[in-house]
Formats: structure tokens, sequence, C-alpha cells
């Protein structure tokens, strides 16, 4: 069996990897392997062919192909080593990898530190219970999205979409553009599951119908879809029995959210957050296992793909200041802890003392919000649970916690 | 219009566990024979949605325990003489771990704990403990509260013992179904597949049977088509019988080393309460009892998913809703005729009806030689053949193999180390084997080799396997189904949709 001794592993070669790899060579770190399981870098850019990306990183507009080939040509010209179409079976405490690709048969990479950069996967119609018939014709929105973009097929005709994730209103847009007859984009919130801008320049712009505060109850055919129950829901997410309506329609999209993939995070030992799904990690990004760093989807669901690259940014960058012994640890570490009306935030301590940046999403919507992390308050016009927002904190600026141990955020209405 | 007609000695209604079973059987015999089934693959219908149990030593002193009704001694009961079904799956178990080897299946032996709530469920359990030993049983034994925490330390602390029952296991049935269908074919046996039975017209010394894929012509028919076995010996007008039963939901759950063996309830009435480690990593929860409406019927409502997760909660406290993979609902069968047994009858010459009542997974090898037997007293000539040939090829999983193994089979064959399903860890190679030994259909690649039967459903996958299957079959990937006709995957190539006219917005 090959072993690979090397300085840096990056698990995944999405836009968190690219990001990991290119910020820690920048850093002076030489032997870095990225290991990808599909036939490309990139991750899913690749079939999301629509633009909106990189206009905070790049301050340009790009598509998802030309935002990762961005980074494929730096990995190039960087000469980093990337071995494609490998598939990371285990990850061990001890940091050590076995890995499966076609070049090199089974083989072991010995890392110093590790990124993990496995991103997520969509929930299936199980994960969130949708009862009916198992015909064909069921798929989540990425999926279908690759079928459209990538393979170019199309994979029904006459479409509904449970859930108005990011990935399923756009899709909704696609597929009216391929000529499919789009009936309806049903959510059971009482507001879109991603962003404004998708809801607007997807849905509104094409006349396809949004029906908020509805559902599917049932899921009709033998062997492929022939239709779908559609029913409102009362404000206790209850379904109303009388305004249940058939629909008929021979494809059904999922687009009811995405969960980061730590089924490797978990074997090696890394404890998760269980609300988010992802790593629990202090501000330089590390897990609870020393040198193993978390960077992009798979420590928590971003709506911007810019987030994800600056987090696989820091991830490299630390990963490189942890191999050079540059980490400094506090003695005190400060727990953060979610106080009223913050449904998740990362990161989850702090034990060094340099700027922080916290990520956060609140629990329910809120107009002149103010923002309290430990004694700083930061303003803001309005804040949505579907949208992530970033603070950053001075080390000066929690002072006071470093005596308690704790840093609690919470979000409140301004009374002015 | 003139159709194909195939003539053959005999010809099996049905291709599930039994009809496979059966086929295979058969193909040991210088017999014609062929088996007609109307989905895309074998041991897609009741079969898929069975439980996977083939039922240890105490299965069916707990199963009779549910019907127990107080008009004698409970142990007098417990120890009558066994029913065909009984008695067919004490053979037939058994039988599935020599054919593990032959066939190259999965099996494992879980064992099964019957955990007991109070003193009440001691007693009983104590009572079958009883009766097993007057059975000459082994392998079963009482347990106290340490003894389950030993066992399996994250079931409820609320349970104060159990039974334990060593003989219990476990198989991915549909997966067997097609081992004993390919294992035939191997043999000289024809599968037909999407071959619906319309009707079947008696003649002097033969049935004619239509179906949507032709016409057959057989001297002998043996209806096994389970759920639908009524229907078709209505054909025959011999259908004194009606098949009906209970549809059961139940539920697939990662199992993160929750329990390595089956559990359930001590038994009482209309409660089927159990956990089943799978023969690849998921708990199965079973099952809901619903009257079964009409046949097609294999919804999961939101109540029956409900009920099951409080069900589970009560067994295994620690275990987290997020790893629900997937719902489905299956039916415990019985025919009316006799409802506690199986219906092996022969209502016509040349016409045999095996009426299954569940479980049918345990019985069906010991069942396929019974029925055998049957035609063989009918006149059938059963001369064995010399070169039946038991050992079915099915590629290795790869990631079951030694690294030295893996290693050496991914030199000669690179797509070995391709993983294309990364919830199972399936690779290009293995798909394109399975389609290379017939399958056909996405669901068939998914029993063959696991690929999509994991944590994501196949979101990753199911596009790269219509991808590798097109190549394999050299069609479009238009043409790949789900599971055979009506269940197509893609509709068109895009950029070629028709126009249409002002869409509608009304709902």
């Amino acid at each position: 069996m090959i072993t690979h001794d090397v300085d840096l592993a990056i698990i995944g070669a999405g836009p968190a990897g690219m990001a990991a790899a290119i910020s820690a060579k920048e850093k002076g770190l030489e032997n870095i392997l990225l290991l990808e399981r599909a036939e490309y870098p990139g991750g899913l850019l690749h079939q999301c062919i629509h633009n909106g990306f990189g206009l905070h990183y790049f301050k340009e507009d790009l598509t998802g192909p030309e935002y990762a080939e961005r980074f494929t040509t730096q990995l190039n010209e960087m000469d980093l080593r990337l071995s494609l179409n490998t598939l990371v079976t285990h990850l061990n405490p001890d940091r050590s990898i076995v890995a499966i690709n076609p070049e090199w048969g089974e083989f072991e990479v010995l890392p110093k530190s590790v990124v993990l950069a496995m991103g997520c996967r969509e929930k299936s119609r199980f994960a969130v219970g949708i009862p009916g018939s198992r015909p064909a014709g069921i798929f989540t929105a990425g999926l279908a999205q690759k079928l459209v973009n990538v393979d170019g097929y199309m994979p029904g005709e006459e479409f509904v979409i449970l859930g108005s994730g990011d990935i399923g209103m756009i899709m909704a847009r696609r597929l009216h553009l391929e000529g499919a007859n789009v009936k309806a984009v049903v959510e059971i919130m009482p507001r879109v599951g991603g962003l404004v801008r998708n809801e607007v320049q997807c849905l509104h712009d094409f006349d396809i119908p949004l029906l908020l505060e509805h559902t599917i109850t049932e899921i009709f055919g033998n062997h492929r879809v022939e239709g779908v129950r559609i029913a409102g829901v009362d404000k206790d997410g209850k379904v109303m029995k009388e305004t249940e309506k058939d629909v008929p329609c021979d494809c059904l999209l999922l687009s009811v959210g995405l969960i980061p993939e730590n089924e490797l995070s978990i074997e090696a030992g890394i404890e998760l957050d269980e609300r988010i799904g992802g790593p629990i990690v202090d501000e330089y990004l590390q897990t609870n296992i020393d040198g193993i760093f978390a960077a992009g989807n798979v420590l928590q669901v971003w709506d911007l793909v810019d987030n994800v690259t600056l987090d696989g940014v820091k991830a490299g960058t630390n990963a490189a200041r942890f191999a050079a012994g540059e980490l400094k640890k506090q003695p005190n570490e400060i727990e953060v802890i979610p106080g009223e009306n913050i449904r998740t935030i990362t990161p989850h301590k702090i034990v060094g003392s340099e700027d922080v940046e916290f990520a956060l999403r609140v629990q329910n919507p809120i107009q002149n919000a103010e923002l309290r992390i430990g004694e700083k308050t930061k303003k803001f016009r309005v804040l949505s649970p579907t949208e992530v927002v970033t603070v950053t904190i001075k080390p000066s600026e929690m002072e006071a916690c470093r005596e308690s141990g704790k840093i609690e955020v919470s979000c409140h209405e301004r009374k002015e | 219009m003139s159709e194909m007609l195939i003539e053959t000695q005999v010809a099996v209604i049905g291709g599930g566990i039994t009809g496979a079973a059966l086929i295979r059987e058969l193909s040991k015999y210088k017999v014609d024979a062929c088996l007609l089934e109307k989905e895309g693959g074998c041991g897609f219908g009741v079969t898929k949605v069975c439980q996977g149990l083939l039922h240890g030593g105490i299965s069916h002193l707990t199963s009779r325990t549910v019907k127990y009704h107080q008009d004698m001694p409970f142990k007098e009961y417990l120890l009558q003489p066994f029913l065909l079904k009984e008695n067919l799956q004490n053979l037939g178990r058994e039988e599935y771990f020599s054919l593990a080897h032959t066939l190259n299946e999965e099996i494992e032996r879980p064992g099964r704990l019957v955990l007991a709530e109070d003193k009440e469920d001691m007693e009983m359990i104590a009572l079958i403990k009883d009766a097993s030993e007057d059975l000459g049983m082994r392998g079963i034994s009482l347990l106290d509260r340490k003894g389950i925490e030993e066992m399996e330390p994250r079931v409820n602390p609320g349970f104060i013992g159990g039974l334990f029952d060593a003989n219990e296991a476990v198989v991915l049935p549909t997966a067997w179904a097609i081992a004993f269908a390919e294992n035939a074919e191997q043999n000289g046996a024809h599968i037909y597949k999407d071959t619906e039975v319309l009707d079947i017209d008696e003649k002097k010394d033969h049935y004619l049977i239509r179906t949507t894929n032709g016409m057959f012509k057989a001297e002998y028919v043996v209806n096994a088509a389970g759920l639908y076995a009524d229907d078709v010996a209505k054909m025959v007008d011999a259908a004194d019988f009606e098949i009906t039963g209970w549809k059961a939901q139940q539920l697939v759950i990662e199992n993160q080393d929750y329990t390595s063996r089956v559990l359930c309830g001590t038994p009482k009435p209309q409660r089927g309460r159990l956990v089943i480690p799978t023969t690849h990593n998921s708990l199965i929860v079973a099952h809901t009892f619903h009257p079964m409406t009409h046949k097609a019927d294999r919804s999961t409502t939101k109540e029956g998913v409900t009920e099951l997760l409080t069900w589970l909660h009560e067994f295994l406290p620690s275990i987290s809703d997020k790893h629900l993979i997937s719902a489905f609902s299956g039916f415990l069968t019985f025919n009316t005729k006799n409802p506690n047994d199986h219906l092996l009858e022969s209502p016509k010459r040349g016409f045999i009806t095996a009426a299954v009542s569940a479980p049918g997974l345990g019985p069906a090898p010991a069942l396929a030689r019974e029925i055998v037997r049957m035609l063989a007293d009918q006149g059938l000539e059963c001369t064995t053949r010399s070169d039946f040939n038991p050992y079915r090829y099915k590629a290795p999983r790869i990631i079951d193999l030694p690294a030295w193994e893996k290693n050496e089979k991914i030199e000669a064959e690179p797509k070995y180390g391709h993983m294309v399903c990364r919830c199972e860890s399936v690779s290009e190679q293995e798909i394109r084997d399975a389609v290379r030994w017939g399958a056909r259909t996405l669901d068939e690649i998914k029993y063959k080799t696991l690929a999509g039967f994991g944590r994501c459903q196949g979101g990753f996958c199911t596009s790269r396997v219509i991808k590798i299957m097109a190549e394999e079959l050299k069609v479009s990937p238009l043409e790949i189904t789900k599971n055979g006709r009506g269940s197509y995957i893609l509709t068109s190539e895009t950029k070629s949709v028709p126009e249409k006219g002002p869409k509608e917005v009304s709902l």
C-alpha cells in the first residue's frame, strides 16, 4: 500500500478545499495533497451555470464554472498536488487517512494537519418525511441540476418543487427556460428558504407560482410520479385538510435543506454541533482534534460561495501556522453562548487572542435589530434566518469575557 | 396481430423470493422452465419490502403467542405440531447459510433479543424459553438487566430482562431473489422481466398464458404471484381464496452502532415492534398495522412514521431522528382460505398455487423443493442435470476486500478504484459487472451493488450510474428505468422540449 507523508491533506477540492490549499501554500507549506472524489475540482460549482458568484470575493459577477476556474488555474500555476477520483474512506483520530482511487488503489496519507472540506449533501424526501408511494420521478434539486446542466437531460416535463432553498428556486428558473412547466414552488414557511434575490430573479421574474405556507401531503403514481397533493398549513405548521388540492405533474424536485457531510469527522472522533451538523471549532476553525480544521459547508451551510472561500482561506492559513507552531492558545478558553434569537453561531469557542469573526443565523426574522456580542453591539436594519451574518470582534472587546470564560451572543429589537 | 409464442414445460408466475427460489430449484433438473415477472426485476414486489428476517428458533413461538386466545393451556398451545410454513421455515432457514456460499450472497446471524418491560413480560418469556427447551432448541437464553446491558448497552435501561435467541438471521431479500434467478438463468432457465400475466387459457394438456410480453405455452403452471396469487388463480377459475393482509409501514435508519442484534418487545397481540440491523449498516424499524386497502398501495403516512419513531425511541433512546434514511410500506399477507399457513395446492392438473402467508422468506428454499415434488407427482419428469452449476458469480464488493486484494484488482482494472457511490463505496466497475450479469434497471443495480442504498439515497450517484449503465448497454440514458416499464427517469434531451402554449398558473 502506498503511503504519502504530507504537511497538509485537504479532503475535498471544492471552493473551500481549493482556497485552503492555495492559502496554505502561500503561507509557506510545501507538501500539500488535495483529495477529491469527483473527476474534476470545483465541487458543485460545475453544475451551477447561473451567475451571481464572486460578487463579494472578486467584486465580479461570475458563473459557477467561471468562479471555479479562477481557483483551478491557480492550483495549476502553484503546482498543487490534486488527486481526483479519490474517495477518502477513513479518517482516524491520529489524522491518518485511508483513501482509494484508480491510480494508487487503496492508499494511506499521513498528514501533519488536515482540512475537512467535504461540503454538504441534500436532504432526501425521507429526511423530511413526505409520505406517499415511491415511484420514479422524485429528485433532489441538485441531482436535477446535474442531470440538466452537466449531463444534458431533462428529468421531467411538468414539475412541482418542494422547498424554496436556493437550488430549488434556481432550478425552477432553469427548467422554465428549458421549456418545462414549473407548476409551483411549495414552501411550508411563510418566507422562502433561500436568498431573497433568488426569489425575485428566479421565481417572480418568470411568473413561477410560489406557494408559501403550503406543503405536499402525498405523492401519487406507481411507476412514475403522476401528481402530488398540495395543502396549506396553519401558523403551527399543521396541514389544513380542507385546502388540499391534487396537482398533476410527472416530476417532484426537493429543495428541503442541506446537511454538512461529516461521516468522516464522526469516525475520527470530532465533536459536532448538533444543531448545525458541523464540527465544533475555535476561531482558527480548528476542531477538537489538534491539527484538524474544517472549512466551508462541512462546517456550516453557507448561502454564498464567497463565504466558503473565505473559510477555506482561514483554515488553510491556520493549518500552515499550525505546522509552524504559530497557533497560540491562551490559558483560558472563552465559550460562545448562543442567546436570545440566535439559531446558530460559529466559532463555538475562542482560544487565542486575535480578531474573531463570528458567523451567525438568527432564529426569527427581525427588523431594527441589535446584535450583542459580549460588550459589543452592532445595528442591523433587518436580519433574516435565511442569511448568515458575519461580525468581527477585536480581542480588546472580549477582555471582560476572558475572566468569566463565556461570551453571550444575542439579538434584540432596538428600542429607540 | 401475431404474437411471439414461447413453449415451455413449466411456467412460474411471479419472481418474488418464492418464484425465484423455485426457478433455481427447477434449473437443477432437465426441465425447460421459465419465470414470468411483471416488474423490471426479480424481488421487487412484497419481497422488496419485507423485513429480511429468516425467523430464528423461537420466532414461531413468539408469533403463536401473539395469536393466543386462552382456549387451552399456554404451553400446550405453544407446543402444538408445526404448521406447514413453520416446518418449511425450519428447513429453509438453515439452507440459506449453505446457499450463501454457493449463491455468493450475504447473510448475517445477529440473533434476536426479546425485551421484557415488566414482571408479566418476564413470566411470558420464561414460558417461551421453557417451550423452546421442550422442542430441543439450542442457543436460547434468559437475560437479566445486566445481561442486556452487556449485550446491547444502548438499549433502554427500562427493560428489566430479556430472552436471547442466537438463531435469528437476516438477509437482503431482493438481493437473494436476484441471486436465485441469476443462478437459474446460468443453468438454462429463462427469466422474463416486465412480463405481466393478463390471462390464462386452460387447454387439454397445456396452458396458454397471455402476457404483456408475448404468449407462453406451458404444460405446468406454478402460481407464485404473491400478493396477486388470487388474481392469477382466478384466471383458471380456481380462486376460492383471496390474498389480503396488513400494510406494514417501516423505517430505515442509519445504524451508528445503536444495536447489532434484532430487538423486539415481548409478544402481545397486534404488535410487531422490531428493530432489525440489516446486512448493510442500517436499521429497519418495523412495523405498523394498517388494513390493506388496495394491493398497489405502498404509501407511507406521516402518522405511521411518527409512530415508528416513537417506538424506536422506546427501544433505543439515544437514537437521532436525523439518521432517518427512508420509509416504506410492506405487506404481511395471508390467504383467506388458510390464514395461518401457506396455501399449497393443485386445484387443477398441472396448475399449482403457492400462496404464502407471512413470513415467506425463510421457507422459500424448502417450499421450492416441495413444489418440485408436487410437479413430479403430476408427471413432470425431473432428471437431475449433471452439469448444474450451483455457484453464482458475483463480483466482490471491492471496499470489503483486504487492501492487498483491493490493489491487485485495481491494478488489473483501475475502474475498481473509481468509487461512484460515496455512501456505500461502490466502484464504477462493480456497476459495469452488475450490468454484464443481467441488471437492467436502477433498482436492480441498487440491490446488486448497494449503489444508491445509503444516506443520500442516490443524490450523488444516480446520474453517474445512469451514464455507466447506458454505456454498458449501448443505449441512450433516456432508456434507463428505475424498475421497468413506466418508471422512466429522464424524459428528453435538453433543448428539445417542444414549445407549449401559455402556461397555466392557476392553483
